[in-house]
C-alpha cells in the first residue's frame, strides 16, 4: 500500500470516529459556534455604526498599542513643557516689571540735587 | 467580504475536526474544546470581514497558535509547579519535548490482538498512534491529509518549506503504518 492511500483509508477512519462525537462534546462545540457567530455579528454591527475615519483610527490605535501610548506621552510632555515656560516667562516678565518699578520709583526731584545722597550712592560705606 | 451564513456554515463543517485535532495534540478533552472555541472567537473577531475562501487557511493557522498558546502556559504552569514540587521527584517525568517520543513496540497486554480488536478499539488504537506522533509529524500529516491542503498551503500554516512539509509527512505516515503493524491492525 503505497503513502497516499495508506493515508486516506487512515484519515476515512478518523473522520467516522469524528462523526460519533459523544453528544457533550457535540453540544459544547455548538454553543462555541454559536457564541463566536454572536460575536462576529456584534463586531459586523458595531464597525457599521461607525464611520470609515472612526472606524480606521479606532483600528490603528487598537494595532499600534504601544505606539498610541508614546504619542500620548509624548504630547503630555510637550503640554507640560509649554505651560512651564510661559508660566516661567510670566514669572521673569513680572520681576523685570517690579525691578523697573522700584528703579523708577517716584524718588523726589530734589534727591538728584541732594550732593550727600550722589556721595552715598558713590561710597555708602562712609555713611 | 462573507456573509454570518457562511462563517456559520465554515465553523460547522470544521468545529468537529479541529476538536479531534487540538485533542490529538494536547491529549486533554477539556482543554481541546477551550482550543476550538478560542481559535473560533478569533476567527469571528479578527477575520470576520475576510473572503470565506480564505477561512480554512485562516482558521487552521489560529488553531495551531492557540495550540502552542497552550503549551507555552502549559510549560510556564509546568515550571512553577516543578519549582514549588522540587522537592518531590518523579511527577513531572511527562515531557513536553513530544519530538522524543518514539514508537514502542507493542505491548504484553495487547496480546494477541487479531481475535480481540473491533472497530472501537481500532479506532483507539488509531488515535494512540496520533497522538504519539511528535507535533510537527502530526501537524503535517493532519493539514495535508486530513484537511486537505497542499503541500504550500500546509508550509504557510506551519512556518517551514515545502520540503519540510514533505518530511514530516513521509515520517508521520512511516511511524504511523509502523504503530500500526506492531498491533497487527491492518486497513
Amino acid at each position: 500500500m503505497n503513502e497516499e492511500t495508506f493515508s486516506k483509508k487512515l484519515i476515512q477512519l478518523v473522520e467516522e470516529d469524528v462523526n460519533n462525537l459523544p453528544p457533550e462534546v457535540v453540544l459544547r462545540l455548538r454553543q462555541s459556534r454559536e457564541r463566536a457567530l454572536a460575536h462576529a455579528q456584534q463586531h459586523r454591527t458595531g464597525s457599521f455604526g461607525l464611520s470609515g475615519n472612526a472606524l480606521h483610527r479606532a483600528s490603528w490605535f487598537s494595532h499600534h498599542r504601544v505606539t498610541s501610548v508614546a504619542i500620548l506621552i509624548a504630547v503630555i510632555m510637550l503640554l507640560t513643557t509649554g505651560l512651564w515656560q510661559i508660566s516661567f516667562k510670566q514669572q521673569s516678565d513680572d520681576i523685570s516689571q517690579i525691578d523697573a518699578a522700584l528703579l523708577t520709583d517716584d524718588l523726589p526731584v530734589h534727591a538728584y540735587l541732594d550732593n550727600s545722597l550722589v556721595q552715598w550712592v558713590k561710597n555708602p560705606s562712609q555713611q | 467580504m462573507s456573509t454570518p451564513e457562511q462563517l456559520s456554515q465554515f465553523l460547522a463543517e470544521v468545529e468537529r475536526r479541529a476538536y479531534r485535532h487540538a485533542a490529538f495534540t494536547v491529549r486533554d478533552e477539556q482543554a481541546a474544546l477551550d482550543i476550538v472555541q478560542d481559535a473560533m472567537f478569533k476567527l469571528a473577531e479578527k477575520y470576520v470581514d475576510r473572503p470565506a475562501e480564505e477561512y480554512p487557511m485562516l482558521f487552521q493557522r489560529i488553531l495551531q497558535n492557540t495550540i502552542r498558546d497552550y503549551f507555552r502556559r502549559q510549560k510556564v504552569r509546568n515550571y512553577w509547579t516543578t519549582a514549588i514540587s522540587f522537592v518531590i521527584p518523579g511527577q513531572n517525568d511527562h515531557s513536553e519535548d513530544e519530538d522524543a517520543v518514539e514508537y514502542s513496540q507493542p505491548t504484553a497486554e495487547s496480546d494477541d490482538p487479531a481475535n480481540q480488536v473491533n472497530t472501537a478499539q481500532r479506532l483507539i488504537i488509531i488515535q494512540e498512534a496520533l497522538e504519539k506522533l511528535p507535533a510537527r509529524q502530526r501537524e503535517a500529516f493532519l493539514l495535508r491529509y486530513w484537511e486537505e491542503m497542499d503541500t504550500a498551503e500546509t508550509a504557510t500554516i506551519m512556518g517551514c518549506s515545502e520540503g519540510s512539509v514533505k518530511t514530516h509527512c513521509s515520517r508521520a505516515i512511516h511511524a504511523l503504518s509502523k504503530y500500526l503493524e506492531g498491533k497487527e491492525i491492518t486497513l
